[in-house]
């Protein structure tokens, strides 16, 4: 559907909700809405983005289809999204657009980096468990830091764009308590609560299962972050070289870390494929699957990695993890990976917006 | 554990209505007796299902509409009003009996039925912990609930969530419902009636039951019942709620015999925008603006006090004040000063720079609507713009015309002028079965029907007279629901 008409019916969509306002216990989207008469482009986006798509408007709604309003926040809001994560990054192709397109990055640079790191590997000397056994300190530092920069890069620029476009002006970029309370909702999923009872998700009863997979997701992700600048500080600092033995911290970190990744992606996998696809759109629901298999791999080699670290394949299957680590990087602001930055924005606007004015 | 998804729903969802699997469902539904049927599928409905099984009844529901459209009007409503003594959570402040009783009696011409409105607002004190009991969520006062904030609670969602609270409940509770299913005859034998017929598909079946509980709302949506009261009018109104609401089962229970309660003419209603859908409209399409401007009617004239109160308590007079307009039609209007004072119309609104042009877009007479608005804007006061106040009674009223405006009078001069075409919106008719103290119905002999009960909207006419209170008719509905649902109950399993 083109920007104009997405815009036109979001537009028609919420005209109705802002005369109705029963939903506005839900979530700060539609307080948010009550403060806007008069809706823009830049509005919707925002909107759609503060959405944390937990449904209970759709089914509390009187106006969803049958009803001749037709109703359907969730997903106008999904559409709205969807549009937000292609516009922002560069370069814009494939994106979250084709599941096709994604896969394809991945695997080709999956292939590159593997041969990179096949032919680093005849390195001999190195103790058994140590990656530096077949990848040079140097080269591995600067394989994986190249993508992480160029993510870093492209994320600034496209959340600032996005900062603009959903009407923010650069001095209210420099609020650090708020962007603290901000930055806390995101992670608490403080929105993802349907009002309290929870998220109607993936069926039509309140439920907080979703929250419980999406927050070990994160946390697991944050216990390998911390196990690597864990490894990174005994290496560089205390010379401290892998390999760790089990009861460290770099190594337990991952290991939970690794874990908790593949509870919370098995588990949101299993809701999605329960979901109410009347609430979504085949483009989100692909970029969910998309993002939730490149953290399974992720997260999968490296606990192979770990327990593997002592036989043979440990060469093979730390390749593979090495290579996944930076493809993911790499195709990080392509794939829904980017929600984060679009929606924390939000919030950040939403708290400014809603603080008591003095 | 995978989340429970309501199986019934799902069920309902997924059956076609005259496949085998269905129709066996049906037929092993209708084939055994259950100690209640519950005609009807809204809150007074559900709430007496809930009360009956909380004393172990075996419920069967009978909606008259699908799955997705269930309900009836409580899928529209938002709030209750119940007296309390204390703030709490969900409401800012104390509303007493005392309170709640002079309201009620500050409506139309008092309550129907003192002994049993009394009853009402009593039984009103248990009604919110009752309700939490049983599944419903609330949700805090914000911006758009404020101004019932200490008087009314809200539900979380509103009505739809509450009736999906309620039916998840009544699922864990075991009460069985059967969705598009019409009750086209209650078989009544001297004063008891112990089956009904159901219509479902195209086949007939024999509800058997020890008690019958009529839950099944007004007859509003019954364009030809309320011909006979209003005449031609009743064509131009909007009904607010489902088009299931026609009546059928009261008709039936007045034809067995049933006294009636309330009057014919009594019922709820607001402006509606007149863009807006015959049917269903519900809440989004009702227009706020009237006290910040003027309403004229099709000949140009204003016709009644457009701030006669604050809205939430005179918004349910402007669906009778514009059902005696010719042609059920009128036309508010604001100018720019108060285009950001009320909730903004969902079809937006016709506007014009200058008052003959918007007369030229809304069909009116330019020359009569100027004239309207030129002598409204002379009769303000010249200091109204320094008093207004649109957060309560300002006391900024015009001086020499009639009707006044007696509150919020500020002329209209600042370009551009916006009109809405409004109309009457009915949500629901009070003329309904009379009931005692235990929701017996009442006959024409003063005797009672022994296990046929009714609670909401269609025994409303025992408390309400022409007024109406934000929130009451849920306060009606769970009351009586309660009450029928219990009585019954004890009926059928003693």
């Amino acid at each position: 559907m083109p920007l104009h008409e997405l815009f036109e019916e979001a537009n028609r969509q919420l005209v109705i909700c802002n005369a109705c306002r029963y939903c506005e216990g839900y979530c700060p989207v539609w307080p948010a809405l009550e403060r806007r008469r008069h809706l823009t482009p830049g509005d919707v986006a925002h909107l759609a983005n503060l959405c944390h798509d937990c449904n209970d408007c759709l089914t509390a709604c009187m106006y969803s289809a049958p009803h001749e309003f037709e109703l359907n926040p969730p997903q106008i809001f999904s559409k709205l999204r969807t549009d937000t994560y292609d516009r922002y990054v560069w370069p814009r192709v494939g994106q979250v657009r084709s599941t096709r397109a994604l896969v394809g990055t991945a695997l080709s640079l999956a292939v590159a980096v593997l041969l990179l790191a096949f032919r680093l590997a005849l390195h001999p000397h190195a103790p058994k468990g140590s990656p530096y056994g077949f990848i040079p300190h140097d080269a591995l530092i600067a394989v994986a830091l190249v993508p992480v920069v160029w993510g870093l890069i492209i994320m600034t620029i496209a959340s600032l764009h996005y900062w603009r476009d959903i009407g923010g002006s650069w001095s209210e970029l420099a609020h650090p308590v708020t962007w603290m309370n901000a930055l806390s909702d995101g992670a608490r999923l403080k929105h993802m609560s349907g009002g309290g009872p929870g998220c109607d998700y993936p069926g039509d009863s309140p439920n907080n299962l979703r929250k419980y997979f999406h927050l070990t997701l994160v946390a697991g992700f944050g216990l390998c972050f911390a196990s690597t600048t864990v490894a990174a500080i005994e290496e560089e600092f205390l010379n401290r070289i892998p390999p760790y033995p089990i009861i460290s911290a770099p190594v337990l970190l991952g290991l939970f870390g690794g874990a908790g990744m593949l509870v919370g992606c098995l588990g949101l996998l299993r809701l999605q494929q329960r979901r109410n696809l009347e609430a979504t759109t085949p483009r989100m629901s692909a970029a969910d699957r998309v993002l939730v298999w490149t953290l399974i791999a992720l997260a999968g080699t490296g606990v192979l990695t770990t327990v593997l670290r002592s036989t043979s394949a440990y060469a093979a299957i730390l390749l593979i993890h090495l290579a996944t680590v930076v493809t993911c990087f790499a195709i990080a602001p392509y794939t829904k990976f980017a929600h984060f930055v679009y929606r924390s924005m939000s919030i950040y606007k939403d708290r400014l917006e809603a603080a008591p004015r003095n | 554990m995978p989340p429970r998804t309501d199986r019934s729903s799902r069920y309902a969802l997924k059956q076609d209505e005259n496949s085998a699997e269905h129709l066996e469902w049906l037929r092993e539904t209708f084939d055994q007796p259950w100690d209640i049927v519950v005609i009807g599928g809204g809150n007074a409905a559900l709430v007496s299902a809930l009360s009956a099984t909380d004393l172990g009844a075996r419920v069967l529901l009978i909606e008259r509409s699908p799955w997705s459209l269930r309900g009836g009007n409580s899928r529209h409503t938002r709030n209750i009003r119940c007296a309390h003594d204390f703030a709490d959570d969900y409401v800012t402040g104390p509303y007493t009996y005392d309170e709640l009783w002079n309201d009620l009696c500050g409506i139309g011409s008092g309550p129907s039925n003192e002994r049993l409105a009394a009853f009402t607002l009593e039984q009103s004190q248990s009604a919110p912990g009752w309700m939490s009991d049983h599944g419903v969520g609330w949700q805090p006062p914000l911006t758009g609930t404020l101004n019932l904030g200490r008087t009314n609670r809200f539900f979380l969602g509103g009505g739809k969530a509450l009736i999906n609270s309620y039916h998840r409940t009544a699922e864990r509770a075991g009460v069985r419902v059967v969705y598009d299913a019409t009750v086209t005859r209650l078989l009544v034998e001297g004063d008891r009636c112990s089956s009904v017929v159901v219509e479902s598909g195209d086949r007939e079946y024999l509800a058997k039951a020890r008690s019958v509980v009529c839950a099944s709302g007004g007859f509003e949506a019954n364009i030809e019942w309320l011909s006979r009261y209003w005449g031609s009018a009743a064509e131009n109104y909007h009904i607010r709620g489902p088009r299931y609401n026609d009546g059928l089962v009261l008709q039936q229970l007045l034809d067995a015999g049933a006294a009636t309660a309330g009057e014919e003419r009594g019922f709820h209603a607001v402006a509606v925008d007149a863009r807006s859908p015959k049917f269903d409209g519900g809440i989004a399409t009702r227009l706020d603006s009237i006290p910040f401007g003027i309403t004229v009617n099709r000949e140009g004239q204003r016709f009644a006090d457009e701030g006669e109160d604050i809205w939430p308590k005179r918004y349910a007079t402007w669906g009778a004040n514009l059902a005696g307009q010719p042609d059920q039609i009128g036309y508010t209007l604001w100018d720019h000063q108060a285009d950001e004072l009320f909730l903004p119309p969902m079809y937006g609104s016709l506007s014009a720079p200058s008052i003959s042009e918007l007369a030229v877009q809304l069909g009116l007479d330019p020359t009569v609507l100027t004239e309207t608005v030129r002598v409204f804007n002379e009769a303000t006061a010249p200091d109204a713009r320094t008093r207004f106040s649109p957060a309560g009674l300002d006391g900024v009223t015009t001086a020499g015309i009639l009707p006044p405006k007696t509150n919020w009078a500020l002329p209209l001069d600042k370009p551009p002028f916006h009109g809405v075409p409004v109309r009457p919106g009915i949500t629901f008719t009070y003329m309904g079965v009379a009931v005692d103290e235990s929701a017996r119905i009442v006959r024409q002999d003063g005797s009672r029907f022994e296990n046929v009960f009714a609670a909401g909207e269609i025994m409303s006419g025992n408390i309400l007279t022409t007024g109406y209170l934000a929130g009451f008719g849920m306060t009606i509905g769970t009351v009586w629901g309660r009450v029928a649902g219990r009585e019954a109950a004890q009926l059928a399993t003693s």
